[in-house]
């Protein structure tokens, strides 16, 4: 059970050990009450998305069944759940992966291997602006 | 309180397999914080009889406990499994802080490369890069002293935390610190005394860590990280700081080399300016007399020069012709050049009360006043001529100045008179020459860039080369004025050919004695 101060971070990656690196990154996140939520594919990212409604997720572009861009578009154009931010945490680094990210609504396009101490900024700032509204 | 760390350290992938193992053991077992707080499975009721718990342990220290009944072997087992797997989860998250460490320092990199060369002052590279390094190596302090050319002493230029102040003598060589710099090889040396190398941590134990920072081409300085004793600098630290040193030194190269060329770009545009206002201290019109004509030219060897020629009018009628050359080039020589300019047409100005209406007189007080402030090993030299364009006469006096010629159509005469230069000694006199100038003749005075030119091969242009030039040819008619001027300049290229470097200012004048004068103003060529 959380309460309703509970911040959540849903993270989404295919493999395990990236989930296990953005957590740790975030070990020093300073909001209170969180949450950290996993998802290992697509599907079951949404199903989270709908179910937890998180404030922030990492999400991964390579996934099986339903890609990251596809999770994206789902959450932000045809649920509309605009207040969940996403970002998106990618190998790929291509110009088309960062336009693709920005066409699907995602909030920030971030490549692997990523700098743990941006990552925990970001999600302080965004988690810390959640907080003020 | 205990707080709850117990759920934290098994991991989530863990705890829905507890859930299930204890779920389907055939008696009550609890899994509990050090607090009591139940994290998974049931306690046993007071009828069921509960054992004593049985701690968990992580790293020999309780952080939970297991309850099952009392006599059971359950509690003991399943307390071992979870010490197991809290370390197996322990050692997990160490790799990960292992990769995360290696991912920062990969971005410091990353971050650095991008930085160091957006800047163009090296003690602002050196505070970026300090500030970038300084909490990832999770120093003390930090510092950068740098030398801004070869043979200079270190500055301190960015430091972080705190600015020890270092001792003197911490960089000579046989110090760490000299070393690292002599050698070009980074070195940590932990728990050393602070004594030996800052004045303000008496008694104090520290870790350095000293990285150069060097080009092929010099030593810049040195990077010197700082850590309380009880922290030892790694191998992995020393990788790291000795990396940032090479992408940090060629930046550093960089922005120096950058603050040269700004300021000789700076010297440059004052050097233009400065060229602007000599040309504008020279006459922009030449006289304009009946009956004769005056032409000339003026051609610094560098941006300013020391060479100047000037006409004054008397109110008489008569015309003053001067002209001069200060020894050396450049900047001195310029500053030398508008210093007796102004002298000359001040004691030009007031010649007619002081009764100096002669070269000679004039010269023997330009040279006393300038006697007063002449810097040593300068000297100017100088020829004036005052003309009565009515009669054709003219009065000269030389100070030291290459002697003009007097060309006829049959013939080109030195005119001979001599002088010590000016400011060379005070109460020196002059000599007063006269000559009349008669139609159809014309008189030349340049300065010595003309005739000590010299060609590729050494060979200099000559005195006697010009006056050769200067005779009246045998076929077509003879050059004068500008006319003269041009071909002289022209004769002066063709032997020194195109790849000469003007050794010297090179200034011309010359005066004709004509049929007609002009009536309007002419500017000089140059």
């Amino acid at each position: 059970m959380t309460g309703d101060n509970t911040k959540k971070i849903l993270i989404v990656d295919d493999e395990a050990y990236i989930r296990l690196l953005i957590e740790q990154s975030l070990e020093d996140l300073q909001v209170g009450e969180l949450e950290i939520l996993h998802a290992s594919d697509g599907l079951e990212a949404l199903g989270l998305l709908q179910a937890e409604r998180p404030d922030l997720v990492f999400l991964d572009l390579m996934l099986p069944g339903l890609s990251g861009f596809e999770v994206c578009r789902i959450v932000k154009q045809e649920l509309k759940l605009q207040e969940i931010f996403i970002v998106i945490l990618t190998a790929k680094g291509q110009l088309y992966d960062r336009q693709q990210s920005e066409a699907v609504g995602a909030d920030i396009f971030m490549t692997k291997s990523f700098d743990p101490d941006e990552l925990l900024g970001l999600a302080t700032r965004v988690l810390s602006a959640r907080s003020g509204d | 309180m205990a707080a709850p760390v117990l759920k934290k350290l098994l991991g989530r992938e863990i705890r829905p397999v507890l859930e299930a193992l204890l779920a389907r053991l055939p008696e009550p077992l609890a899994i509990l914080e050090m607090n009591g707080v139940l994290l998974f499975g049931t306690h046993p009721t007071q009828e069921q009889g509960a054992g004593d718990p049985v701690a968990v342990l992580s790293r020999g220290l309780p952080v939970g406990q297991v309850v099952g009944l009392s006599g059971s072997p359950w509690p003991e087992a399943l307390a071992a499994l979870l010490a197991y797997l809290i370390a197996k989860e322990g050692e997990r998250k160490d790799l990960a802080t292992e990769v995360l460490d290696n991912y920062r320092e990969l971005h410091l990199l990353y971050r650095l490369s991008e930085k160091l060369f957006v800047y163009m002052e090296p003690e602002a590279i050196a505070h970026t890069m300090l500030h970038e390094v300084g909490p990832l190596v999770q120093v003390e302090a930090g510092l950068v002293a740098l030398r801004s050319s070869p043979g200079d002493d270190l500055e301190l230029v960015a430091s972080f935390k705190s600015a020890h102040p270092l001792k003197s003598g911490v960089l000579d060589p046989e110090n760490l610190i000299g070393r690292v710099i002599q050698t070009g090889i980074a070195e940590i040396a932990n728990y050393l005394p602070a004594d030996d190398f800052f004045l303000d941590l008496p008694g104090r134990m520290i870790s350095l860590l000293c990285a150069p920072l060097v080009t092929e081409k010099q030593k810049l300085g040195v990077i010197v990280l700082v850590s309380d004793g009880s922290r030892q600098f790694t191998a992995n630290d020393l990788k790291l700081v000795t990396a940032v040193s090479r992408l940090t030194a060629p930046a550093i190269d960089i922005a120096y080399f950058h603050q040269v060329e700004l300021e000789k770009a700076r010297l440059e545009r004052d050097l233009q300016t400065a060229r602007q206002v000599q040309a504008g201290l020279l006459p922009d019109v030449m006289p304009v007399l009946k009956g004769w004509k005056v032409s000339a030219h003026w051609q610094p060897a560098r941006e300013v020069g020391g060479d100047f020629y000037e006409f004054i009018r008397f109110p008489d009628g008569k015309l003053c012709l001067a002209i001069a050359d200060v020894t050396d080039k450049g900047v001195p020589a310029a500053l030398m050049m508008a210093n007796t300019r102004s002298v000359l047409r001040a004691v030009a100005g007031t010649a007619r009360q002081h009764k100096l209406l002669s070269p000679a007189k004039l010269l023997a007080r330009v040279n006393n006043l300038l006697c007063e402030d002449m810097p040593v090993k300068m000297f100017v030299t100088c020829l004036l001529v005052i003309l009565d364009p009515v009669t054709g006469h003219i009065r000269y006096a030389n100070a030291g100045h290459n002697l003009a010629f007097l060309r006829k159509a049959d013939d080109v005469i030195e005119m001979r008179a001599t002088g010590v230069p000016l400011g060379l000694f005070e109460g020196w006199t002059y000599e007063d020459k006269d000559l009349d100038i008669e139609l159809g003749d014309s008189i030349l005075m340049y300065s010595d860039g003309l005739v000590e030119a010299h060609n590729a091969g050494g060979e200099m242009f000559g005195m006697g080369r010009l006056r050769r030039l200067l005779a009246y040819p045998q076929d077509g008619p003879p050059l004068h004025g500008d006319h003269l001027i041009r071909f002289l300049m022209a004769q002066l290229a063709g032997f020194t050919g195109p790849a000469w470097e003007q050794e010297d200012d090179v200034t011309l004048v010359t005066l004709e004695r004509c049929a007609a004068g002009l009536d309007e103003p002419v500017h000089p060529s140059g």
